[in-house]
């Protein structure tokens, strides 16, 4: 090949190269180093959607990556911002994600001094509630939904249908438990009995991590943990949130906290998907999932719900239980 | 000057000269300005840090666009030099000022010397915006028979021109809906 040829190609692969880098790193580390000219008082993160155990270190689609939030959180940290805000919008996730979540939020008031405000928005049940409690300060529109604090373990079981189709099923497997919570059979007692262990004790934890990030105790928790699902001013009433106000209160708040006069520089570190992105924001129907959910709450938009979008929830829903064949407790 | 593009597949500007060598200039042209295209969303993709799939749409919708814009800034150029009564040098000049466009590839590793060296960085992106046009002059002079400035002021017309056409797109509607009582719209909608 001539030399010029081959020159040119160099030149070719490193802009490609470099471009794909440019990419991959984001822009994470152009801000730290414009960070020396203006720092950031308060980290954005957003937890739109259902909270999950994504291995996509470039955000999920359909939900909040807990990898990502930690990364975020981790990103936050490694900035040294004064504060956190947490913008959440989620009907709740998988146990372990949430928790994870939460346990970052928990280590970051303990090891450092960034205040952590939630804001929290149409919705943070369950899951994400939980990772709202991790929070020095919780504030809720009055008409928000939260609470729903439990763990639940749904079954089907299928066999009846599948014997009207003639279609038989079976398993081989090594243990008596290891098809627990098929579809395809009746739980059994001891199933049962299996099953609520798991969610029991899910359940306690999630009990013990409410106490220790809200400073309440667990006589005056457990009454109101029973999965019942509160209004934002139902919830201020029984000490589940702080104040009552939108996102603006809840930046106001977080600059308070920090004791920044006016409005605090703030910088969104969610890994963003298309559709939380300006994509989604410009193309509603990409969010259609999560906002049929929250829809059912509100009966004047109940209407607007087309039948297809509440069928395709409850399949995510069911399909959610099953990731990688494994029956899974959710928060939600 | 020639574009790495033109260098890699062993092309050059004689783009009068006809039968394949043309349309393997063609092609060379179509790859380069698609790679340029790709390169910028792969940059915008990382400073909105959004996923794989942002990087698709955004890479479709940059393509999709910038060959819009390509094509706007091709007949403009080509308008407004036959307004002024310039003449082209070659039968396809369209081709030839669009190579000039080369220098965005460079986009890719100016941008990520920011995240090292800031300064140098943004040194070495403005040097290329300044090259880019520079290099969009350079081949306007090899596409049409025009003097510097006579090429200067195409490509700052062109850019005045961009801009009114953009207006004029958004007003005609509106002139259309209100010379026409709304289509009978506005009536009922009172």
């Amino acid at each position: 090949m001539r030399v010029d040829r081959l020159i040119a190609l160099t030149l070719i692969v490193i802009c490609l190269v470099a471009a794909l880098g440019n990419w991959l790193t984001g822009s994470s580390s152009l801000q730290k180093s414009e960070r020396g000219k203006s720092a950031v008082d308060v980290a954005l993160i957003d937890i739109y959607g259902s909270i999950s155990d994504s291995a996509s270190p470039f955000g999920s689609s359909g939900g909040a990556s807990a990898n990502a939030l930690l990364d975020a959180i981790g990103a936050a940290r490694k900035d040294k911002v004064k504060a956190i805000l947490l913008r959440i919008n989620s009907p709740g996730g998988t146990a372990a994600a949430a928790q994870s979540v939460y346990h970052e939020l928990m280590r970051t008031r303990e090891e450092t001094d960034i205040k952590i405000v939630a804001s929290l928005g149409d919705l943070a049940a369950s899951g994400g509630y939980y990772i709202a409690s991790a929070a020095h300060h919780i504030v809720a529109n009055p008409a928000t939904l939260t609470g729903s604090i439990g763990v639940i373990v749904q079954t089907q079981n299928v066999a009846l249908l599948l014997d009207k189709l003639g279609i038989q099923s079976g398993s081989i497997q090594s243990g008596r438990f290891k098809d627990i919570l098929s579809p395809f059979r009746s739980s059994t007692e001891d199933d049962r009995k299996i099953v609520q262990g798991i969610v029991s004790d899910s359940y306690e934890q999630f009990l013990g991590d409410i106490v220790k990030g809200r400073g309440i105790s667990l006589t005056e928790l457990r009454p109101l943990a029973d999965g019942r699902i509160y209004t934002g001013a139902q919830a201020k009433a029984v000490k589940l949130v702080d104040s009552l106000g939108n996102y603006r209160d809840a930046l106001q708040k977080t600059a308070e906290l920090i004791r920044v006069k006016g409005e605090p520089t703030l910088r969104n570190y969610s890994a963003r998907s298309l559709s939380g992105s300006l994509l989604g924001r410009l193309f509603p129907f990409l969010n259609s999932a999560q906002t049929s959910f929250s829809a059912q709450f509100f009966g004047q938009s109940m209407s607007q719900v087309s039948l297809s979008d509440a069928a395709l929830g409850e399949l995510d829903n069911f399909a959610a239980q099953y990731r990688n064949k494994v029956p899974m407790a959710l928060m939600e | 000057m020639r574009n790495p593009f033109s260098t890699l597949w062993g092309v050059d500007l004689a783009f009068g000269q006809p039968g394949e060598h043309v349309q393997r200039n063609t092609l060379t042209l179509l790859f380069m300005i698609s790679f340029s295209l790709v390169i910028l969303a792969l940059n915008a993709a990382g400073q909105l840090r959004w996923g794989l799939m942002g990087l698709v749409g955004l890479t479709f919708l940059f393509l999709l666009l910038g060959w819009v814009g390509f094509y706007w800034y091709a007949a403009s150029i080509h308008f407004l030099t036959q307004i002024v009564g310039i003449e082209p040098r070659r039968s396809q000049p369209w081709l030839t000022s669009l190579q000039g466009a080369w220098p965005l590839i460079l986009l890719g590793p100016s941008v990520a010397a920011q995240k090292g060296w800031l300064g140098f960085g943004r040194l070495f992106t403005l040097s290329v915006l300044i090259g880019t046009v520079v290099s969009l002059l350079w081949f306007l002079r090899q596409a049409y028979s025009a003097n510097w400035l006579q090429t200067f002021l195409c490509l700052g017309l062109t850019g005045v021109l961009s801009g009114l056409a953009l207006l004029g797109l958004l007003v005609w509607p509106v002139m259309l809906f209100l010379g026409t009582k709304g289509f009978g719209l506005a009536l009922s909608m009172v």
